[in-house]
């Protein structure tokens, strides 16, 4: 008999993706289930891994939560929308 | 008020909101676009946004400069989408009393534009390549 799992819940952020960022990675968002929080660098990590510019976009990155400004420590909370932030350049 | 649009930027649309029988003084501010950044051609550029959140951040804009001088009337409006040479990305208008809260309050709105507005420009270059401004090369 299989063994019973109860299932967790989990956590259904978005995943907002612009300018340099939807050209790097194809796509404009996504809808993400994460099992635990973890922060926005460590989240931003994750996406990023493949990306040869990874340690240089991380310097000059900031971060976005549901249209604020966060820091890179922020732990991530269900229904959260998330934007990378690339440097700014309105005006 | 503030307002993101993507259509052609005149400041005969906006300045009625600036007006005021007791205010001599409106300064005016456009951001153009020009035709070399940092030693490149440029043609046009490419705006983009993050709607939701710039909107946030000019209320906040708008909230600042009104702590900061509360005497004074502004119009902040930001285009999007591609923009020619020459053609406004950005007006600001203040008005006041007298002029200097209105030339500092318009600085003011600017330098927290630059800060905090989710918006990027992607630069058309006459060879046919593009890039994001501040970022890389």
């Amino acid at each position: 008999m299989a063994k019973m799992h109860k299932k967790r819940e989990d956590m259904k952020i978005r995943l907002e993706y612009f300018a340099i960022y939807r050209d790097l990675l194809g796509k404009s968002s996504e809808d993400l289930e994460l099992s635990e929080s973890i922060s926005i660098k460590d989240l931003f990590l994750q996406k990023t891994d493949s990306l040869k510019e990874r340690d240089e976009l991380l310097e000059s990155t900031v971060f976005a939560v549901n249209s604020d400004y966060e820091d890179s420590g922020y732990m991530i909370q269900d229904g959260d929308e998330i934007v990378f932030i690339p440097p700014v350049s309105g005006g | 008020m503030f307002e993101i649009t993507q259509n052609i930027l005149k400041i005969e649309d906006y300045i009625n909101y600036v007006e005021d029988d007791s205010h001599g003084a409106i300064v005016s501010f456009l951001g153009v676009v020009r035709n070399i950044h940092e030693g490149k051609s440029v043609h046009k550029i490419f705006y983009e946004c993050y709607d939701k959140m710039a909107l946030k951040q000019m209320k906040k804009i708008e909230i600042l400069t009104l702590e900061k001088y509360p005497m004074v009337k502004m119009v902040l409006v930001h285009r999007v989408g591609m923009v020619e040479l020459r053609e406004a990305s950005i007006i600001v208008l203040t008005s006041s009393k007298h002029r200097k809260d209105s030339y500092e309050a318009n600085m003011f709105i600017m330098d927290e534009v630059k800060k905090l507005l989710p918006i990027w420009k992607k630069e058309h270059h006459p060879d046919g390549n593009t890039s994001w401004v501040g970022i890389g090369s």
